[in-house]
């Protein structure tokens, strides 16, 4: 079965967004080697669950497409999920390498 | 009699509201001075963590801050001082000044740049940050 056109779109998303996490997560070990800080510690660990997060994501939507072709509002609101997540994302890239 | 009674009865009330009135707005200003003081506070602290520690310009920015404290300098000297590329020196040295961790001593170019009193105020926290560092 074709994978719906909403969950591909959703898939790419959550590309992006491994992306932006991999580049962050980047920095803050390098930080880490510098200056060895809890929050430093903190902040890659929240680089990584998020990145195991959004594996998870791309593991769903390839493996499990009978949960989503069902319902296109599902589909929907799962693309809605990963735009906001990209949204906030992109912004703590920027904030991150400027 | 009975009037002038009532009359210093009804002044000692309304001066002993007064008293009332001040002390609140003496409390209330105490307490956001307070609030307000403890904010910048942390911000400058805040910043410092987030500045350093937490982005990839960090370690440049540190060794910017810590150049300064010797004497203020120009982003000239900085740069040729840390070894890094002159528009690498301004863009960090804009970031530090938009958090008012430096300041610049003049408007012409090759302005020499200084560390803020709110920085001085929080160096301790600089150094935490620094401790692990050689």
């Amino acid at each position: 079965m074709a994978m719906g056109a909403l969950i591909q779109a959703a898939s790419a998303l959550a590309a992006v967004n491994i992306v932006f996490l991999v580049v962050l997560t980047a920095v803050w070990i390098r930080n880490y080697r510098t200056f060895q800080t809890t929050l430093v510690l903190g902040l890659i660990a929240f680089g990584v669950a998020m990145l195991v997060e959004n594996a998870v994501a791309v593991y769903f939507f390839f493996s499990m497409q009978s949960f989503y072709s069902g319902d296109p509002h599902v589909q929907q609101a799962v693309l809605v999920l990963r735009a906001i997540q990209l949204v906030a994302l992109a912004v703590l890239t920027w904030v991150t390498l400027r | 009699m009975t009037t002038a009674t009532l009359d210093r009865g009804s002044t000692r009330r309304s001066a002993s509201e007064d008293d009332g009135t001040l002390a609140w707005h003496t409390a209330t200003a105490v307490l956001w001075h307070g609030l307000a003081n403890r904010t910048t506070t942390t911000q400058m602290e805040k910043a410092l963590w987030y500045l350093l520690t937490a982005t990839r310009g960090g370690t440049n920015r540190a060794r910017i801050i810590r150049s300064l404290s010797e004497r203020p300098k120009n982003a000239n000297q900085l740069a040729e001082e840390l070894d890094v590329n002159y528009r690498t020196i301004t863009h960090h040295i804009d970031i530090l000044e938009e958090h008012n961790v430096v300041e610049p001593g003049g408007k012409d170019y090759g302005k020499l740049y200084f560390l803020t009193d709110q920085f001085e105020q929080h160096r301790d926290t600089f150094e935490s940050i620094l401790e692990a560092v050689d």
